[in-house]
């Protein structure tokens, strides 16, 4: 049987490349130089504004580049220390090919532990190297509840890997409860940028396009 | 059809050809893949790069057991070695794309030496990448200083080709610096000379042999022009006096008074023979003008322009020939003497497109070679002949790999893994062309392209050859044999008894149809299914509109069916399996797979994800034995599925051009809202991860859409939701009397009754019609009336 024509559209599933379109601005914001050390920085919207795929776009990019080693953790289910070091291990594990396209095996950045990882990843990758986009960062609420040393030792782990840049992306919740609920969150994290709806002119190239058999494209609203 | 049933005689006729075609190239690759052994053996690691590329060049596909000579079998990793062999010389970006490619053929993970071998050494070559980055090995005006001064020596030594060879490190690693450039031009256009002067002076011995032989056989036409080719070349006495002699031979042949007429004659004859391109005999035919009028302007005219029409054909011919001994120094791996080939080619033709390309792939290999990690484009250097993988359907017999066709129409199907797109030329048994089609497609940094032959199979055994060319010129070739033994069927014979027959078999037709029809009574036939899902597409109605909407909606997005129990959710699942599966789509090749979650406690949860995968596309992928997850034992996970995920998903994508769309057809998903939140989350996180791109899920359920529309839901607008909602009237129709068509009928009222007191639902659809069935065949009846279906209405409830 022959291919039948295809729905282009994208709602559920995060969208990056060719099939994102528009938040320019928030790119620039995101991804502009930094000015020595790790440049932070947090993206908070309502859930499936598109939070996830402006992380995945910037991963996207980054990796195009080559310059810096894109690393995606998805923090989703790493409410306890154990389940935040498993999460970390599989955005290492997500990553396998730009981690060799850099000459680093998983077995090179294998350890027993979050910390042991994050050491061995700024080894292999020099430091400075590393741009983590952490999402789902929400969970951090649930950790610093059933562990709130455990928060401590994620940004010590953190500052050991030293990346060039951190970006953090969560819902509205975290922005509400964050500063007093994780301790260490407000100094380390600028304030958020609100990610919201798309500007008129870049949600008409969205739907303003032909559907013909262009590739598939999506709203950017399509992951949050 | 097994081997073991083919005839003793066929048996011994397929293994007789496939030993000829053995021998055919006993010579090729187990010759070099065994010198190649021994080189890695002794570590000379640049013979066993070129040995492993000259086997590859004749064996692209690796394998297990493969017979060399005479019994002698052997593991062929060619892939492997040479990137063992590159990883010793340094060259670790060629390192592992060698072993990316072996790995990609799929046949070492069957393999379990090789495999670990091939892991061990991967290891050393990204340990030996990440170390940082080494200086250069050498300085690279250290190199051109030398270089230049090696050139100059061999030169007033007289050995031009050596000075180009010399010459060729230090271009390799400064192409635009004019001492060198001027040189190697200089030292080209000398040695093209001297092989010129040198041919021409072999082509002077041999003309003066052949031009005597020709007048001793009276063929003075011949003799007088070979020679005035000589006497124009130069001084040559004697030469000149055979001409003299060959002149007067030919004037001797003539009468007097017939000589304007034959001057005529000659020249139309030789303008004739310049228009059919024939420049040599065009020539001879003149000189029978030249013997009879020695001053003859228009012959002299003609002859100039033959001459410049062969001295350019004999340049072509050299440019060519030389160009064809630069890519065969550069497929053994002797750089600089492909450099200086391809400078000799540019001497003869500057601007010559392939020998500039050639240039510019030698210069990267070198410079790669002399400076390591600092050569600029290092990695376009890497020269890994492509490597060829077939749809595999061959089974061993006696030794040799056969696949067993039982019809004539043949398809083979396979891919090529390449640093760029390649073309492919596919050959049939004597070496015929078979058309092919094929399409590349970039998967990191190698090139997957697809190609498919049909070809019409004579009977007996045929090999097809594929040869794939990647676009540096690197080429590699596989055989693939198949034996097909045409069915008694497909003789001429039997069409002539079959002409006969049907006469009798179109009456024989209506005595057929009463015939099943008894039987199918007999056997209280009765297709209805109340209770299972449908598998049989010919049972499933009315739900084609659904079908296609979520065949064109899987390729970018999940879906998620609701409707009440009942009401063909399950049924609808295993259709689009089916249908996914066989759906040829441009883009993606989809890998369905059917997941019940019906009872499923929350702790076998991802196990029971796991399972159906591997068991549905492990093989596929090469992952070799699996022992399920739900008979492990030990507690199975999301971050173990994650992992096997990866790794099943990975080598899917190795084994099709396309991009790959694994879709879990979750059944019986409301199990889900049971489990603890976080199991749900899980779940979702598998679509976050990079792989998510290859992932879609189509799962049904009955409270689900209530539960999930929430925003607090992991799953909360995460589908394209579609209804599951009773057939149409039209539909229903069908589903009620098509099954039975040909041996019950329906009275009257009957099935439109049925359809109205359902509702279109076709589980009650179903379980009415069984039971009418059964009433009929109880009651001896072939009609179901409306009585029938309102008394069983009235047992039932409507």
């Amino acid at each position: 049987m022959s291919g039948a024509s295809t729905v282009p559209y994208v709602i559920g599933q995060w969208v990056a490349g060719e099939r994102f379109y528009g938040r320019s601005g928030e790119i620039a914001a995101h991804a502009g130089e930094p000015s020595g050390g790790t440049r932070r920085s947090w993206i908070a919207g309502l859930r499936r504004i598109g939070k996830t795929s402006l992380l995945k776009q910037l991963d996207h990019l980054a990796a195009l580049e080559g310059q810096f080693l894109p690393l995606f953790w998805d923090l989703q289910g790493a409410g306890s220390p154990e389940e935040l070091a498993l999460t970390f291990a599989e955005a290492l594990l997500d990553a396998e090919e730009v981690l060799a396209r850099r000459g680093i095996s998983l077995l090179a950045v294998e350890d027993t532990d979050l910390a042991g990882r994050m050491e061995k990843l700024a080894r292999a990758a020099g430091q400075g190297a590393v741009w983590l986009f952490c999402d789902e960062a929400d969970e951090l609420l649930a950790l610093a509840r059933a562990d709130p040393g455990a928060v401590h030792q994620l940004w010590e782990a953190l500052d050991a890997l030293a990346p060039a840049r951190l970006v953090l992306a969560s819902s509205l919740r975290l922005v509400d409860l964050g500063p007093q609920s994780v301790p260490g969150l407000a100094e380390r994290f600028p304030a958020p940028r609100y990610l919201g709806g798309m500007p008129d002119a870049e949600a008409r190239s969205l739907w303003g396009e032909p559907a013909g058999d262009r590739e598939p494209f999506a709203a950017a609203e399509a992951a949050g | 059809m097994r081997a073991a049933t083919l005839k003793p005689a066929i048996l011994a006729w397929v293994l007789g050809l496939a030993v000829a075609a053995g021998g055919a190239y006993a010579d090729l690759w187990y010759v070099h893949y065994d010198n190649a052994e021994r080189a890695l053996a002794k570590e000379d690691w640049r013979t066993a790069v070129a040995e492993l590329r000259q086997a590859i060049e004749r064996k692209g596909d690796s394998g297990v057991r493969v017979r060399s000579y005479g019994m002698r079998v052997v593991d062929y990793f060619p892939y492997l070695k040479l990137g063992i062999a590159y990883h010793h010389l340094g060259e670790e970006a060629a390192a592992l794309a060698a072993f990316d490619t072996e790995e990609r053929l799929g046949v070492v993970a069957g393999a379990p030496a090789a495999k670990r071998e091939l892991a061990q050494a991967r290891q050393e070559a990204v340990l030996a990448q990440s170390r940082p980055a080494a200086p250069p090995r050498r300085d690279p005006e250290e190199i051109v200083t030398q270089s230049l001064a090696e050139a100059r020596r061999l030169e007033s030594a007289g050995r031009l080709k050596e000075a180009m060879n010399a010459l060729a490190p230090g271009l390799a690693v400064d192409p635009a610096r004019r001492e060198l450039t001027d040189l190697m031009a200089s030292l080209g256009t000398k040695a093209v000379a001297a092989e010129e002067r040198q041919r021409q002076a072999e082509a002077t011995r041999s003309s003066l042999d052949k031009a005597k032989a020709h007048l001793a056989a009276g063929e003075a036409q011949q003799a007088a022009s070979l020679l005035r080719s000589l006497v124009a070349a130069g001084p040559n006495e004697e030469a000149e006096r055979l001409l003299e002699k060959a002149q007067a031979a030919i004037l001797a042949s003539v009468t007097a008074e017939r000589r304007s007429g034959q001057i005529a004659a000659a020249l139309g004859e030789a303008r004739r023979l310049q228009a059919a391109g024939q420049v040599p005999a065009a020539l001879d035919r003149l000189e029978t003008v030249f013997a009879l009028d020695p001053g003859n302007g228009e012959a002299r005219t003609l002859r100039e322009a033959l001459l410049l029409a062969q001295k350019s054909d004999h340049e072509n011919a050299l440019v060519v020939d030389t160009l064809r001994t630069a890519q065969s120094h550069l497929r053994a791996g002797r750089d600089a003497e492909a450099l200086s080939a391809a400078n000799r080619a540019l001497a003869l033709d500057r601007g010559n497109s392939e020998a500039l390309g050639l240039v510019r792939q030698v210069y990267a290999r070198i410079s790669q070679r002399l400076l390591g990690a600092a050569a600029a484009g290092g990695a376009s250097g890497i020269a890994i002949p492509p490597a060829i993988r077939f749809s595999d359907l061959r089974q061993e017999v006696d030794g040799e790999r056969v696949e067993i066709a039982e019809r004539v129409e043949f398809r083979l199907s396979g891919m090529a893994i390449a640093r760029s797109p390649v073309t492919i030329a596919v050959f049939g048994p004597g070496g015929r062309r078979v058309e092919s089609t094929s399409a590349s497609q970039a998967v990191g940094d190698l090139y997957l392209t697809e190609f498919g032959v049909r070809h019409r199979l004579a009977p007996g055994a045929s090999t097809l050859t594929v040869v794939a060319t990647d676009r540096t010129g690197l080429r590699s070739e596989s055989r693939y044999a198949v034996l097909y033994r045409r069915p008694w069927l497909l003789s001429p014979w039997p069409y002539a008894a079959a002409a006969g027959a049907l006469g009798l078999g179109a009456a024989g037709l209506l005595v057929r149809q009463q015939r099943r029809r008894r039987r199918r009574l007999a056997r209280k036939f009765n297709p209805y299914v109340a209770g299972g899902p449908i598998f049989d597409e010919r049972l499933f109605y009315g739900r084609e509109p659904l079908v296609q909407k979520i065949l064109q909606t899987v390729h970018n997005n999940s879906l998620l069916l609701h409707g009440e129990r009942r009401i063909g959710k399950t049924s609808l699942l295993h259709q689009v399996e089916r249908r996914l599966a066989a759906l040829d789509d441009p883009t993606f090749r989809f890998f369905p797979v059917y997941i019940d979650l019906q009872g499923t406690r929350e702790e076998q949860f991802f196990a029971t994800l796991a399972d159906p995968l591997f068991e549905a596309f492990g093989e596929t992928a090469g992952l070799g034995e699996r022992v399920p997850a739900l008979v492990r034992g030990t507690p199975y996970g999301p971050h173990d599925l994650v992992r096997e995920l990866h790794e099943l998903l990975k080598q899917l994508a190795t084994r099709t051009a396309k991009r790959i769309k694994l879709v879990l057809l979750i059944d019986e998903v409301d199990e889900l809202n049971d489990y603890d939140p976080r199991v749900s989350q899980s779940l979702r996180s598998l679509f976050m991860k990079r792989f998510g791109e290859n992932l879609a899920a189509v799962v049904a359920g009955v409270r689900i859409r209530r539960e999930w529309d929430k925003e607090s839901s992991p799953w909360y607008n995460f589908f394209e939701e579609i209804e599951v909602d009773a057939l149409s009237p039209e539909a229903a129709g069908r589903l009620v009397e098509e099954p039975i068509r040909g041996t019950f009928r329906f009275g009257r009222g009957a099935a439109r009754r049925i359809v109205e007191a359902t509702g279109g639902k076709p589980f009650l659809i179903q379980r009415r019609c069984l039971a009418l069935v059964h009433r009929l065949h109880e009651a001896g009846r072939r009609t179901i009336t409306l009585a029938d279906v309102l008394a069983l209405e009235r047992e039932d409830g409507p």
